[in-house]
């Protein structure tokens, strides 16, 4: 009877650390799954190191790639492991509600462009007056605890408030304000008269992300609401003009809001912390 | 051993209650455990050593840092872990995402280096095999080990925990202690509990807090040792007791000034608790 035949022990070896080349390592591979002995031997040899780094090599490539189908494109698309991880709640918690808002703008729109004569100057200012509250409302909820996983260990980790503060809110303002640029295109008139409320937009965020760590988001969020609502209304009736609060300069006026509420942010970061902070 | 926590003089008020009144505490490496009744300022006292809040008066010094410093609080952070009493989850995190996204608020930054430590903290905790679960889908026990195992990050060297035994059966008590043991080594440990089995377990030293102050400061076997002689066992329910019950055996349990002759039982951790805070419970009479 022949002997059967095994693997030699340097090219176990070798097969072992990865060092024969792939048509090696293939007819090694058939042999060890028809050969107890040789199995037994790579066993052995290869001690129960091998074993737990290949298990903690499965491990990983699980970990990473059980991710939501969303995370994949954004990083596809060159998004960061770690920015990815911090928007996952916001927008899980905000995809709905981004939406809805969107229909809600857009229905707006199509009166406005249905209505025409005095009616469509109304309708405008309505449209122009609500569009800026969607990003206001968004950026303020994405810094609000509301929007933290885990609010009250999130608070005690080093981790820069600004800059999680700044990745949510920036990510969230920039979808309300790409919808409402959307709604915006059918609004009847020039174009550039359809997105006159992106600089209130801008000023209104602004300031929401720099009170919302003093008070609750509906507070927050309700008091500029009304303050801009209101300040559109009057300024519209005192001046006989019902755009005045979109004139330029009012635009200036918002743009410089804006410049400043992102300075106190980026000079004071605890400024988008909670009240109980230290 | 040189002191990890230096409280000193430290008071807090919420609105026109004081909870913490003029507090001193030096805590050194190892497990010291709060004991004390609700609103005796637990939790007001483990947000403090959290930096979850700074006191109204007084000064504070963790790791030999300052936390009312920013730059200080920060590096205080990097080496803590805490376990909050209550907290909301993400539930549409799984356990592992759920870890893994406080791992990157801990400034652990690579990838691979992470994921491996996310699953180093499941795996002490016992909660490899559902890792991938949605939190919403775990049972309460399950998450509040999740919470767990974020504090042990990084190996943190101050853990705050928060009552960590909350909502956990028996057995995972158990492997709590177990794993607490484990982790251990070197760190310092502040846990706040009502049950004191925990404390006679975990802890080398046991603070008792009521109303903001300091009732009493020492080992286990300290406090126990103040319940000796006052414990006594009784037919029906003795004058002098502060506090009494009925034991499974239908006898009544008495705690407080022992009467001339009577039948003394060894006392227990929480006889002595019960001794220093307990004076509201009411007295139970005897089956019939």
């Amino acid at each position: 009877m022949t002997e059967r035949w095994h693997v030699p022990t340097e090219q176990l070896d070798g097969y072992l650390a990865n060092g024969v080349d792939p048509a090696t390592a293939s007819s090694v591979e058939a042999h060890l799954v028809n050969c107890a002995t040789c199995r037994h031997a790579v066993a052995e040899r290869s001690g129960p190191t091998l074993l737990r780094d290949s298990w903690a090599s499965i491990e990983r490539s699980i970990d990473g790639e059980l991710e939501h189908s969303v995370e994949n494109i954004a990083r596809r698309a060159g998004v960061g492991d770690r920015e990815i991880r911090t928007l996952a709640p916001t927008l899980s918690l905000q995809a709905a509600w981004l939406a809805a808002t969107f229909l809600a703008l857009l229905s707006a729109a199509a009166i406005a462009r249905r209505a025409g004569g005095p009616e469509e100057g109304l309708a405008r200012l309505a449209f122009l007056t609500i569009a800026p509250l969607a990003p206001l409302a968004a950026v303020v909820t994405a810094i609000s605890a509301a929007s933290e996983p885990a609010p009250e260990i999130a608070r005690v980790t080093p981790a820069s408030r600004l800059r999680i503060g700044a990745i949510r809110a920036t990510t969230v303002m920039v979808a309300a304000i790409a919808m409402g640029m959307v709604a915006s295109a059918m609004l009847p008139g020039a174009w550039i008269d359809a997105v006159v409320w992106l600089l209130p937009a801008l000023a209104l965020s602004g300031v929401g992300a720099l009170i919302a760590g003093r008070v609750t988001p509906t507070t927050a969020i309700g008091w500029l609401a009304s303050l801009w609502v209101v300040t559109a209304v009057v300024a519209a009736r005192l001046t006989d003009d019902r755009l005045a609060a979109f004139r330029p300069g009012a635009q200036l006026l918002y743009l410089a809001i804006a410049a400043i509420a992102v300075a106190v942010m980026a000079a004071r970061p605890d400024s988008l912390d909670q009240r109980s902070q230290p | 051993m040189s002191a990890t926590i230096r409280v000193e003089r430290v008071s807090k008020r919420y609105r026109s209650t004081r909870v913490l009144d003029g507090l001193d505490l030096v805590v050194e490496p190892g497990v010291t455990g709060l004991l004390g009744p609700n609103g005796a300022g637990k939790t007001t006292l483990l947000r403090l050593l959290a930096t979850v809040m700074a006191p109204d008066a007084g000064r504070l010094d963790l790791l030999g840092r300052d936390p009312a410093r920013e730059s200080d609080r920060t590096e205080i952070r990097r080496r803590l872990g805490y376990v909050p009493q209550e907290t909301g989850v993400h539930e549409d995190f799984t356990a592992f995402e759920f870890v893994d996204y406080l791992a990157i608020l801990k400034e652990l930054t690579d990838r691979e280096a992470r994921h491996d430590e996310v699953r180093r903290v499941l795996d002490i905790v016992g909660l490899s095999d559902v890792r991938h679960k949605k939190l919403r889908k775990l049972s309460g026990g399950m998450r509040r080990r999740a919470v767990i195992a974020q504090a042990l990050l990084d190996r943190p060297e101050l853990l705050v925990l928060d009552e960590p035994t909350v909502g956990l059966d028996p057995e995972q008590r158990l492997r709590f202690r177990e794993m607490l043991s484990s982790v251990s080594a070197g760190a310092t440990i502040v846990l706040s509990t009502h049950q004191t089995t925990d404390i006679s377990a975990l802890c080398q030293r046991v603070v008792v807090l009521d109303a903001g102050r300091i009732h009493f400061d020492g080992t286990p076997a300290e406090l126990t040792s103040q319940a000796a002689g006052r414990v006594w066992l009784s037919d029906g329910r003795d004058q002098g007791a502060r506090v009494s019950w009925v034991t499974g055996e239908g006898r009544v349990r008495n705690v407080g000034t022992a009467p001339s002759g009577a039948e003394l039982a060894e006392p227990s951790i929480e006889d002595a608790y019960l001794l220093l805070v307990g004076t509201s419970i009411p007295a139970a009479e005897p089956a019939a």
